[in-house]
């Protein structure tokens, strides 16, 4: 076997089934460019939203499927697979902390070889299970060390998928919240009005996938594509950070003449933006546009005009990119970033907060022991012991320190009262709460100039 | 002297016209159109009568008409039916095959129709129509005809088109204050398919779009039975109303800048165009903008379709329509329309043709005359039915109690 014909490189897509972690060479003498973005996809979740990203050949080109063999649902279709864990060989127990954990640090050097000269690192994993939840922390440090700019993105369980879950999941967010530059949260119970009573549970989770593939497509835009206005990820990440590296990325298409008011009410109504709420109180919003060389000046204006107004007073930065390929499409990407959580919030948020500060101070130094067997401990009480009598000091501090938790805004009346002509008088056409007799241009903000 | 029974007359009181047309039947059966009236409808709003007292000149103008065309006394109607309150819903109905030897009979299937036709809707309401679907027999789907079959079980589904009573009985009050009967009243979406869908076309499976000046009317044909009905009351009216406003120009005009120069796609070479518009003297009053015009026109026309798109998507039906899509109404005269309805129900579009049927070419060609020539249509069958069986079939029953509750209603 010759040197290069080792080499994770996305020319031999099956140079890395083996279970065995092939050996790095020291030097490869014809060694192909490294690709700009590499995905690793942890897991059956993080390797089922890479599935559905084969849409976007350059995306699905450098992706890695990170699986316990025999342990996941999706068989991965990327590029390169990394297995951990043979599940059918060894059974159930052997997705134990301690078992991901050594796998992982089996498979470090494999995992570093491929971030090498990597820009930026994308690891994709659904917490709460063992495998996302241990391995993405981990291999997230691994693409820093190798000095690539690092996004996870990271679905967080169904409350139907019990506390423990809910538990280790968040415990896994604030780890990976240390070890990647940008972490894009999807809690899959926000997308819960998006499916109907009929919908499947297979049904429901490829949507939540689906979700989170249409994150990282959007975040991967800026790098991938032709831009007009550059929106530079690391500068984004610098702005977020200074938050709190935690964001939500929301994105929304719309075509026809009147896409970008379209686009703009899709992803006001969003669930992941609680319908708009998580947007008035966002430290940082980024509108990302991408669309094919049709897109105007004037239709930008008016969708920026459009979002300044839904978020007055919110920082807005804008980046516009060409993707040919949408057609008449305009993609609209939002990367809210998510305010950190006020000490007072972390004092009074009760048990659940204070396990997750907990598993934030659990064992700093070692990146791979997050959740030690055994270190759960108690699980916390039921009942909050009262708070101790304030003093007079204490009251007037915590009374000059109070800030106002969300901006209060005054309601503003309809300056325009809409006329509705000849239909004044008669029956009204409601239709899903929408009176039809206003004209339509109205009710879609369709600008006239 | 004409044969009354040969004569079969259908009227539409629509929100922009009233019309009447008159079918006759041919000596070898067929039927032909022969006369034609219309006047323009002034009491109407949203399909439904406004002022009675309006709508019945009109109506008597277009009765007049059609009389002097077809050169016959016309006595009776079959009056279409339309409103926001229209609703349609597919009901099942079960009956167990209780003989020994489990052979269905015609007993049987009355019963089963019975049964389907016994729904809860609000006392308020009438069921305008009761349309047999196919029959189950012990679950096995298609059965066009159980008679003679054996089974234990037989059901089956039919689609119920109904209405609130009082608002029903409006026109009918109207049509009998000129001394006229009316034979049956009819859903005019369902009248319009009638006109516009061939056999086949029922078969393979079709959307029939009827745009009116105030409702917008829909029907899906699969597999030859009707599947869904709809009505949303916005129409064409709608779309003047929205260029008076967006245009700041009177209603009148806004309803002829529509006709002479309005579109539903807005096109690149639009784009910056203005129309001077003139005054009675011929002086310049104002300028327009074309592109304003259009852009107007387009996202309600694209609204429409694309509500009609869910409601069916909801139902469950797009994937039966094979045939396409056909528009018909007065609606479907705007330009560029089938194309925009391509765009958003993403399935071959095109303006429906009346070819069922012969006679008048004038109207045969227009799509506004869809209803009414549907009408006859169905009249046309009604009178087969009765000269085919001396016993009136139930749903007609139940029909002509409802014409006696109304004459009843009028007389107090």
């Amino acid at each position: 076997m010759n040197a290069s014909s080792d080499q994770p490189t996305l020319a031999q897509p099956g140079a890395a089934s083996a279970a065995a972690p092939a050996p790095i060479p020291a030097a490869a003498s014809v060694a192909p460019p490294a690709p700009l973005v590499r995905l690793f996809g942890v897991g059956g979740a993080g390797i089922s939203v890479l599935n559905r990203l084969t849409g976007d050949a350059a995306l699905a080109g450098c992706s890695v499927a990170v699986r316990a063999e025999g342990g996941c649902r999706e068989a991965p279709q990327v590029a390169e697979t990394i297995p951990l864990l043979n599940l059918s060989a060894t059974g159930l127990v052997a997705t134990s902390a301690d078992r991901v954990r050594a796998a992982v640090v089996e498979q470090a050097p494999r995992v570093k070889a491929l971030c090498a000269g990597v820009k930026v690192v994308g690891v994709v994993a659904g917490l709460g299970g063992h495998l996302g939840t241990i391995a993405a922390p981990a291999i997230a440090a691994m693409g820093r060390e190798s000095g690539a700019f690092v996004i996870a993105f990271a679905a967080m369980p169904f409350e139907c998928e019990g506390s423990l879950r809910m538990r280790t999941a968040e415990a896994g967010l604030l780890r990976l919240k240390e070890s990647a530059d940008l972490v894009v949260c999807q809690p899959n119970q926000k997308l819960i009005p998006l499916m109907g009573d009929n919908t499947s549970l297979v049904e429901t989770f490829n949507t939540t996938n689906q979700q989170l593939a249409a994150a990282i497509t959007a975040a991967c835009q800026g790098l991938m594509s032709e831009t007009v206005i550059g929106l530079p990820l690391s500068d984004l990440c610098e702005l977020v950070r200074q938050q709190g590296n935690e964001c939500v990325w929301v994105t929304g298409e719309a075509h026809g003449p009147n896409r970008g008011a379209e686009a703009v009410d899709k992803m006001l109504v969003h669930p992941m933006l609680e319908g708009g709420a998580l947007l008035k109180v966002a430290p940082l919003v980024a509108v990302s546009l991408a669309a094919d060389a049709s897109l105007t000046m004037a239709e930008v204006s008016r969708l920026m005009e459009r979002i300044h107004a839904e978020l007055p007073g919110v920082p807005v930065v804008m980046g516009a990119a060409l993707r040919p390929d949408l057609g008449d499409r305009l993609r609209l990407s939002l990367m809210v970033a998510v305010p950190a959580p006020s000490e007072q919030d972390q004092t009074f948020a009760g048990p659940q907060a204070a396990t997750c500060a907990a598993a934030r101070t659990l064992d700093s130094n070692n990146p791979l022991s997050l959740v030690s067997p055994g270190s759960a401990g108690r699980p916390p009480s039921r009942f909050v012991a009262p708070p101790p009598a304030a003093t007079a000091e204490t009251l007037d501090h915590l009374r000059r320190q109070r800030k106002p938790a969300t901006r209060l805004r005054q309601g503003q009346l309809p300056l325009e009262i809409i006329s509705k002509g000849r239909f004044e008088k008669s029956e009204p056409t409601i239709h899903r709460g929408e009176d039809l007799d206003i004209p339509t241009y109205i009710r879609r903000h369709v600008s006239l100039n | 002297m004409f044969d009354p029974a040969s004569i079969i007359v259908g009227l539409e009181i629509g929100t922009s016209k009233v019309c009447a047309v008159v079918g006759e039947f041919n000596p070898d059966g067929a039927l032909n159109i022969v006369g034609l009236g219309q006047a323009r409808s002034r009491g109407v709003r949203k399909g439904e009568i406004t002022d009675p007292q309006t709508a019945e000149e009109d109506i008597r103008q277009a009765i007049v008409e059609a009389e002097q065309m077809a050169d016959v006394e016309i006595r009776s109607v079959f009056l279409g039916v339309t409103g926001g309150h229209l609703r349609g819903f597919n009901n099942r109905g079960v009956h167990p095959v209780v003989s020994a030897d489990r052979e269905i009979t015609e007993e049987d299937v009355q019963d089963v129709i019975k049964n389907a036709k016994a729904i809860n809707i609000p006392t308020e309401n009438h069921v305008i129509h009761a349309i047999r679907q196919h029959f189950l027999v012990d679950g096995q789907d298609g059965i066009v005809n159980p008679v003679g079959m054996l089974g234990s079980r037989v059901e089956v589904d039919v689609h119920v088109v109904h209405g609130r009573l009082n608002r029903l009985q409006n026109p009918i009050r109207v049509v009998k204050g000129l001394q006229l009967e009316v034979d049956d009243i009819v859903f005019n979406g369902l009248a319009s398919s009638l006109a516009l869908l061939t056999n086949e076309q029922k078969e393979l499976g079709s959307l029939v779009i009827d745009i009116g000046g105030g409702t917008t009317d829909y029907v899906v044909y699969a597999n030859g039975i009707i599947k869904h009905t709809g009505v949303l009351a916005v129409g064409g009216d709608h779309v003047s109303n929205d260029l008076a406003y967006g245009l700041k120009v009177p209603l009148g005009r806004a309803e002829k800048l529509k006709i002479e120069h309005g579109s539903a796609l807005l096109e690149e070479a639009d784009k910056g165009r203005m129309i001077t518009l003139s005054s009675e003297l011929g002086l310049p009053m104002k300028v327009v903008n074309l592109e304003h015009l259009r852009r107007i026109m387009s996202v309600r026309l694209e609204e429409v379709f694309q509500l009609i798109a869910q409601d069916l998507e909801q139902a469950g039906v797009m994937e039966y329509l094979r045939a396409g899509v056909f528009l018909c109404g007065g609606g479907s005269r705007i330009p560029q329309i089938a194309r925009l309805a391509e765009q958003v129900l993403r399935m071959p579009v095109s303006v429906g043709k009346t070819n069922s049927i012969s006679g008048l070419k004038s109207a045969l060609d227009q799509p506004e005359f869809a209803t009414a020539i549907g009408l006859v249509k169905f009249g046309s069958f009604q009178q087969r039915k009765k000269t085919s069986k001396p016993w009136l079939p139930e749903s007609l029953k139940s029909i002509g109690q409802f014409l006696r509750g109304a004459k009843g209603g009028s007389s107090r």
